[in-house]
């Protein structure tokens, strides 16, 4: 029996190190797909015609689920909510990429789309966050 | 090194150490990847194929592979001392191509095989074909004041310059013409009576331009259709009662000449006879050496003439009606079938074209470079070679030429074609500067003509 608890005791180590890996690499990719998304707003098919986003997309998504699983699994502190300062920083990120991907629009209309993207986002927000992210 | 995002995750003394040099190893393979992605940004390479054992397939990006005649090479089979074609298009400059064949396994390896290489564009190197004389409706006067009307292909000479007048053909509308000018258009009726107008005669009549053709009169679909195919002064100045003269052709509708550049909605379309060409991409309008000055606004009801044909793409020759012009020796060509037509005089190449020419270099026909073909190391059945691409780069054109010949029957599977850049101080700037521009283009007003 102790022996099992140790093999366990180790084996959840090694998670936790995959655990914290995971959430390393799920940064990089992040920045990566940051990096994509700016270069294909200001140079549409730069980067979709070399290497589909999708791709990009769907390893953060695998990551994301991979890492949950992981957390449960290991019992992972509940992660902090994101601060204000990040908060910030994605939203107005977000509200660049919006603007420029309907650059073509008259300007006010494009103003109105960016708003509502920006509050539909918002009360997503509000509604995933209000009660701690589990 | 990055901030531990999971710092309420404590691992023991042990696993802390193993966890900060994987940590590090994943942050240096990032930098890597980022070092390998931004090398293949800045110095992509190209990649050109054709497979024998699918011919139809749309991954094929290697154009025409083909005989001397032209004819297509079936299933991979080159004869023996006979050269195989192909070309492969690309807008911008490469410092090497990297040429391979498969061979299939039903054909013997060869000894020795050369593959040589040109670059300019495909239209440039078709067979030269007959050459043009000047265009239907022209107005010519020669050294002895004769004057000519181009009708049906023929010079119908006018039986004297009072008939000219009676008529009303402008005075100002004749081209002198000498001798050798003249000798391409077979001679014609003479023009003896003032009764009648010979086909090809040219009318405005109420700001509406018409063409007589059969003993009809077409009309042009408006007043840029006409001035793409013709000078304004060519057009007999008429009231309308003169279209109670003769009928109208209600089921043909002249439109642009043929080659020409218009814009309707966001897209460029060039015209070829009876068919509107759409040009997929700014990109293929620059490789085809067009010129942004001279695309046409077309209206829906002239849009609405054509019938829409096949997508040009960089892969794609000039169309039909396209004057290819060299700078360096002067002559002109017209693109028909296949084949480029002298246009022998500069007063014929005037006739011909109202926008400006696509510049071409005969130079470029003179040009090549070759290799000789190797075994590869890895694969038997695998023959390849390089070539340096350094004295193409000043040459006018999108298209390279390869010709191999292998010096024996053989059969092949398939041809790769690799373009490459080498990593140097000067294609990295050529590399940004492509970025900025690409920026700048992304951003241009939307009525700015790119």
């Amino acid at each position: 029996m102790p022996q099992k608890i140790l093999r366990d005791k180790i084996s959840r180590e090694k998670l936790a190190i995959v655990y914290k890996l995971l959430n390393d690499v799920l940064f990089i990719s992040l920045i990566f797909f940051f990096l994509a998304l700016i270069t294909e707003g200001l140079i549409p098919g730069f980067v979709s015609s070399r290497f589909g986003l999708y791709k990009l997309a769907l390893l953060v998504l695998a990551l994301i689920m991979l890492i949950h699983s992981i957390g449960r699994f290991i019992q992972a502190p509940p992660q902090k909510k994101p601060t204000k300062k990040t908060t910030g920083f994605l939203l107005l990120a977000a509200a660049l990429l919006v603007f420029n991907s309907l650059f073509r629009l008259d300007l006010f209309l494009n103003l109105a789309v960016l708003f509502l993207v920006l509050l539909a986002g918002y009360l997503l927000y509000r509604e995933i966050f209000k009660n701690g992210f589990n | 090194m990055l901030p531990d995002f999971t710092k309420e995750i404590i691992l023991n003394e042990k696993y802390c150490k193993i966890y900060k040099i994987l940590r590090a190893a994943i942050h240096l393979a990032a930098l890597a990847a980022a070092f390998y992605f931004s090398f293949l940004v800045f110095f992509p390479s190209r990649y050109f194929t054709f497979s024998f054992l699918k011919p139809e397939s749309s991954k094929n990006t290697i154009v025409n592979p083909r005989n001397e005649a032209g004819e297509f090479a079936e299933r991979g089979k080159v004869s023996a001392g006979k050269n195989l074609i192909f070309d492969a298009p690309l807008a911008r400059n490469f410092s090497k191509a990297i040429v391979s064949f498969s061979l299939s396994e039903k054909s013997a390896p060869f000894d020795f095989g050369t593959l040589q290489l040109r670059k300019s564009y495909q239209a440039f190197f078709y067979p030269e074909g007959n050459p043009v004389g000047f265009k239907d409706g022209t107005l010519l006067k020669d050294e002895e004041n004769n004057h000519y009307l181009v009708s049906g292909g023929t010079l119908r000479k006018f039986k004297d310059a009072s008939l000219v007048s009676a008529l009303g053909f402008p005075k100002d509308a004749f081209v002198e013409a000498i001798k050798e000018d003249l000798k391409y258009n077979p001679s014609g009726e003479i023009i003896s009576t003032s009764k009648n107008y010979p086909d090809f005669s040219l009318f405005r009549i109420n700001d509406e331009y018409y063409i007589l053709s059969g003993g009809k009169l077409a009309k042009f679909s408006s007043e840029q259709a006409f001035l793409t195919n013709y000078p304004a002064n060519l057009a007999i100045p008429k009231e309308e009662d003169f279209l109670n003269n003769y009928p109208l052709d209600e089921e043909n509708q002249i439109g642009f000449g043929n080659g020409t550049l218009i814009v309707y909605g966001d897209s460029v379309y060039v015209i070829e006879n009876k068919n509107i060409i759409p040009i997929d991409s700014v990109e293929t309008f620059e490789a085809l050496g067009y010129d942004w000055n001279d695309l046409i606004p077309a209206g829906a009801d002239e849009f609405s003439l054509y019938k829409k044909g096949k997508l040009l793409t960089i892969e794609g020759a000039h169309p039909d009606g396209t004057v290819l012009a060299d700078a360096e020796n002067g002559k002109s060509y017209l693109v028909e079938n296949k084949t480029k037509r002298l246009l022998p005089t500069p007063a014929i190449a005037r006739s011909r074209t109202r926008k400006n020419p696509v510049l071409v270099s005969s130079e470029s026909l003179a040009i090549s470079a070759s290799c000789q073909l190797q075994k590869n190391k890895l694969s038997r059945r695998t023959f390849s070679c390089e070539i340096p691409l350094g004295d193409f780069e000043k040459l006018k054109g999108k298209d390279y030429e390869f010709s191999a010949n292998f010096g024996q029957d053989i059969k092949l599977d398939a041809i790769d074609v690799e373009f490459e850049k080498a990593p140097s101080f000067s294609n990295l700037k050529v590399a940004l500067s492509d970025i900025v521009n690409q920026i700048k283009a992304n951003y241009a007003p939307k009525n700015s003509a790119r």
